[in-house]
């Protein structure tokens, strides 16, 4: 195996291990998803047709702001442990790195999805079980992951910690939670055109996913 | 052809087009003077204390 | 560099020429949008504000576009100039952003009925203003005052690359939806009066952006000196 992909790995493996010994991350956003579901449903009151226009908004928001807190954690996990010091001592890549952390939240989050997705299709009946739309959430969290792998780098130097991870986050990957919330939509009810929200949803991770990849190195390092 | 009666709408845009750019040229002529205030009184301390000095020295 | 206020540094000379270039300018503006261009026929009076309302974003987009050249510029080679110029840049920005946003609203009222549509350009603009606003709160969020600058400069690039990508997809998100009926005014069969005088509000409105953002970066270079005097304390 190459090199860089072995180290990838090896920083992915540092954080499964850190997170099967403490389990404060894994948790909290699952119990998060669910109980959002749950709560959106209350403070809607969704019955009826309305379930299908208004379902893929709340699965979305459900993710991304499980997301948002789950990816705060691994940042600010590794600043209050000093854990960040020895990666960055460590001799290699910032690339490498950032591919790492990514996958390893990447990971955190398809979980996560795992759990939600199921609850949502048995509590809000959508059959949202079905490639079409596993496809889409696949692209969608790898875009809220992409960002949100750099900006919860820099919220973890913050003072204000992960609260500051919404506020880079949310209006930066507006296009992705759009083009999610539509192409799940299509999906759904294919009596509605639109422009081809899947091939959307993959340039605006390319664009991303170059932008953190060019920009992580000046957010880990000094 | 009542074309003037968005009158009240027109006056409302201007007015606060207005009151944000003064506004703000307020708030930074102020920070102006409040920082230059603050480094005049900085600097003239510190050359009256090398005056003091130079005095010292030369006395 | 300023030494003192009673020196009649040739900075101090273009500062105050710009300052009085602006305000003679903003009152000529005046007088051609209520006295020189005629009414507009369907939109009547209200139609006005269109003048103001086009040079302020111009001013935002292009304010963000040099906070975008600053931020890659301060990205490659660290300097508190850079630093400078971009944040005043990002904060003139935000400020004419607010005036278009206001003014908008204020003009969609009579003409769509409401005061805000939730419109590609509306939404566009309001992401735009809460990114950037996002920007300038940054560096008050970290202790190394050079981290702020560092990451503030992060999102400068992420910021600007992703206007375009939010505006494409609000648009075609809002295909699904009715238009909102939208006055097409920047046609080309605008009269020559009111293209002169948007021309005209586009270069003074460039003029006060340029004199408000030496306003603002001499703030900083102030605070700068004064730290410098501190530091070396006696």
């Amino acid at each position: 195996m190459m090199p860089a992909a072995r180290q990838v790995l090896t920083v992915v493996r540092k954080d499964l291990l850190v997170e099967t010994r403490a389990r404060d991350l894994l948790n909290v956003m699952l119990t998060f998803a669910v109980l959002s579901l749950v709560i959106f449903n209350l403070a809607l009151d969704l019955r009826g047709p309305v379930v299908r226009e208004v379902g893929p908004g709340l699965l979305w928001l459900t993710i991304a702001f499980a997301a948002i807190l789950g990816m705060g954690r691994t940042f600010v996990r590794e600043h209050e442990r000093g854990t960040l010091t020895g990666l960055l001592i460590a001799p290699m890549d910032r690339g490498v790195l950032f591919v790492g952390k990514l996958l390893a939240n990447l990971i955190f989050l398809f979980v996560m999805e795992a759990v939600t997705l199921p609850m949502f299709a048995v509590l809000f009946g959508l059959p949202v079980l079905q490639p079409a739309v596993l496809l889409i959430t696949a692209l969608g969290t790898l875009g809220f992951a992409t960002l949100g792998t750099l900006f919860s780098a820099m919220a973890a130097q913050s003072r204000a910690r992960e609260a500051l991870l919404p506020l880079l986050l949310l209006p930066t990957t507006v296009p992705v939670l759009i083009g999610s919330v539509q192409a799940t939509s299509h999906v759904l009810d294919d009596t509605v055109g639109g422009p081809p929200w899947i091939g959307l949803l993959l340039a605006f991770n390319v664009i991303f996913l170059t932008l953190a990849f060019l920009l992580f190195e000046h957010v880990v390092d000094g | 052809m009542d074309t003037l009666q968005n009158l009240d709408y027109l006056f409302a845009a201007y007015a606060i087009l207005w009151v944000i750019i003064f506004g703000y040229f307020f708030y930074l002529t102020r920070q102006i003077g409040d920082v230059r205030r603050e480094v005049d009184a900085l600097q003239r301390e510190r050359a009256e204390t090398t005056v003091a000095r130079n005095d010292e020295t030369t006395s | 560099m300023l030494r003192s206020k009673h020196a009649s540094s040739p900075r101090r000379w273009v500062d105050d020429l710009l300052g009085v270039g602006a305000l003679v300018g903003m009152v000529g503006a005046l007088w051609l949008i209520f006295v020189y261009t005629p009414l507009e026929l369907v939109q009547g009076a209200v139609q006005k504000v269109f003048y103001i309302h086009l040079a302020s974003i111009w001013n935002a987009y292009a304010s963000f576009l040099l906070v975008f050249v600053a931020s890659i510029l301060y990205l490659r080679r660290p300097s508190a100039a850079t630093d400078r110029f971009a944040r005043a840049w990002a904060e003139i920005g935000v400020v004419f952003t607010t005036i278009t946003l206001i003014s908008g609203a204020i003009w969609g009222k009579p003409i769509w009925g409401t005061y805000w549509s939730w419109d590609a350009r509306l939404t566009t603009t309001l992401l735009l203003w809460l990114i950037y606003v996002v920007y300038l709160m940054l560096p008050s969020f970290m202790d190394d005052p050079e981290r702020g600058r560092r990451y503030a400069a992060v999102v400068g690039v992420i910021g600007f690359v992703d206007v375009p990508i939010v505006h494409m997809s609000v648009r075609w998100w809002r295909t699904l939806h009715p238009d909102p009926i939208v006055a097409n005014l920047e046609g080309p069969d605008l009269p020559a009066s009111m293209w002169y005088t948007v021309l005209y509000c586009i270069v003074v409105f460039t003029v006060l952006a340029v004199y408000l953002v030496r306003q603002r970066m001499q703030i900083d270079e102030l605070r700068a000196t004064l730290a410098r005097l501190r530091s070396t304390a006696v």
